[in-house]
């Protein structure tokens, strides 16, 4: 029988190393991932990586069900970790508009549909400009400012793109699951 | 401005929020508009949840095959528990006491392990940690605890204290007298508790912060972001301490009962600041809290 996120999480809000090892079994890959794809070095990101099941072990007891997935509170611990080794360490170079191609490419459309992933699909529905701006903000943490910045249009344009893309993206989402529930 | 108009003005700010990328000012703003708009309320709770999707958009990737052996290794069972021994070396000291187990990668995890700094979850700051040294000691855990907790109304990103010490002279071993705590917001601040003021009716406190130019960015660009891979960058642990750094006097710090407390705003970001020190009237330096010392 398989443990839910839910369960292994109680568990270790009650301090069982057991419940720790199958969720840090279960989810390592998505977080470092995630963590690599933000800071791109390897052992930085094994390090952020660290540190969100850290974390997730500390405050076991604030992940609240109702509010949204196991998956997405965790890597949205390890977003913030990750940004902050960011702004700190300002030896890493980076380049978050580059690796915000790799994903939101059209060549690799075919590719991102077919992980499987829903928000990849609906991603794909979204406006191009709309999509990066949204995803550099969620992502990297990057302000309005910083993505006018960095993709060279007025601040107007980068807040309106990221404003319309994230409600284009939730309108996608939602479609999807409507379509897809009975 | 009606209710709706109200609505309109903050959409974009309401997306900030979402995206996790609202300031202060902006969070506090949405809040307290949420307070009596269920539609705003709804808005917010839909855009977050997709904001939250797009972290899976990052590819998969597995990572070394003893992660996670090194995770469990790290949930001890007083996670908070720290020495004061670990306070006061730069991170490219390698020979410093360990107080976690010894492994190859020791230093690099170190200074990357102090490199991931506290921020908010959901609503609350989970730690302290910082780039170098910062760290809270026992004694002044449950004065941080308060100190987090203001923060987290404030949507704080980073909490650092450091303990206050000082300095009785050759052959001494320095004694805590307070605590020194930065945030870093918009703007960041640095506040100064002591709890054991000595005999001065009064002190100054002044902050040293590293001013200088960084060896190698390229003018006009962000220094952060367009090193070269493989390029000589700054190194992070080895700047002359008394080179290319500048003085912010916050004030006084005047006492009563023994103790006293003051800060203010600084006008860089946390991770600039090299020290904190108190100086008595005639000038001298009676506390300090470093981040890094000289040998």
């Amino acid at each position: 029988m398989t443990a839910s996120d839910e369960a292994l999480l109680a568990g270790m809000a009650a301090g069982d190393p057991d419940a720790a090892a199958v969720f840090v079994r279960r989810h390592q890959a998505r977080v470092y991932g995630l963590a690599l794809f933000v800071v791109g070095i390897p052992a930085v990101a094994e390090e952020v990586a660290q540190e969100t099941f850290v974390r997730a072990w500390r405050h076991a007891d604030a992940f609240d069900p109702r509010r949204g997935r196991a998956t997405t509170w965790l890597l949205a611990i390890a977003r913030h970790a990750a940004i902050d080794v960011l702004r700190v360490r300002r030896d890493i170079p980076v380049d978050p508009v580059a690796m915000v191609e790799t994903i939101a490419d059209p060549d690799r459309l075919a590719e991102r549909v077919a992980t499987g992933t829903a928000v990849n699909a609906a991603l794909a529905r979204v406006p191009r400009e709309q999509a990066t701006a949204v995803v550099l903000a969620a992502v990297f943490g990057l302000s309005g400012a910083e993505i006018a910045e960095r993709t060279g249009v007025p601040l107007g344009t980068a807040k309106t793109r990221i404003r319309l893309g994230l409600r284009h993206l939730r309108d996608e989402l939602t479609t999807m699951r409507e379509v897809d529930t009975p | 401005m009606t209710a709706s108009e109200r609505c309109a003005a903050l959409r974009d700010a309401l997306t900030e929020v979402a995206l996790g990328v609202a300031d202060g000012t902006t969070r506090g703003a949405v809040m307290a508009h949420l307070a009596t708009c269920d539609s705003c309320r709804e808005e917010l709770s839909s855009l977050a949840a997709a904001a939250d999707e797009v972290l899976l958009l990052a590819p998969e990737r597995e990572p070394s095959a003893d992660f996670e052996g090194r995770v469990l290794a790290r949930l001890s069972p007083d996670p908070d528990l720290r020495s004061p021994a670990e306070d006061l070396r730069t991170p490219a000291e390698p020979d410093r006491p360990a107080a976690e187990p010894v492994h190859p990668v020791t230093v690099r995890r170190h200074r990357a392990r102090r490199a991931v700094l506290a921020t908010a979850v959901g609503v609350g700051l989970l730690g302290a940690g910082g780039a170098g040294v910062w760290l809270a000691t026992a004694p002044d855990r449950e004065l941080a605890t308060s100190y987090r907790s203001t923060l987290e109304t404030a949507n704080g990103r980073y909490l650092a204290a450091a303990d206050l010490t000082t300095d009785t002279g050759s052959g001494g071993s320095a004694q805590s007298v307070g605590t020194v705590f930065l945030y870093e917001g918009n703007p960041s601040w640095a506040y100064v508790v002591v709890r054991d003021a000595g005999a001065a009716p009064s002190y100054d406190v002044v902050v040293t912060v590293d001013d200088g130019a960084e060896a190698g960015a390229a003018a006009g660009s962000d220094p952060a972001h367009h090193y070269p891979h493989g390029a000589d960058g700054p190194d992070p642990g080895g700047p002359d301490l008394t080179a290319g750094t500048r003085e912010i006097a916050l004030g006084p710090c005047v006492v009563e009962a023994d103790t006293c407390s003051a800060g203010g705003v600084l006008d860089v970001a946390v991770h600039d600041v090299v020290s904190v020190r108190l100086t008595d009237p005639d000038g001298a330096t009676w506390a300090v809290a470093d981040r890094r010392i000289t040998d």
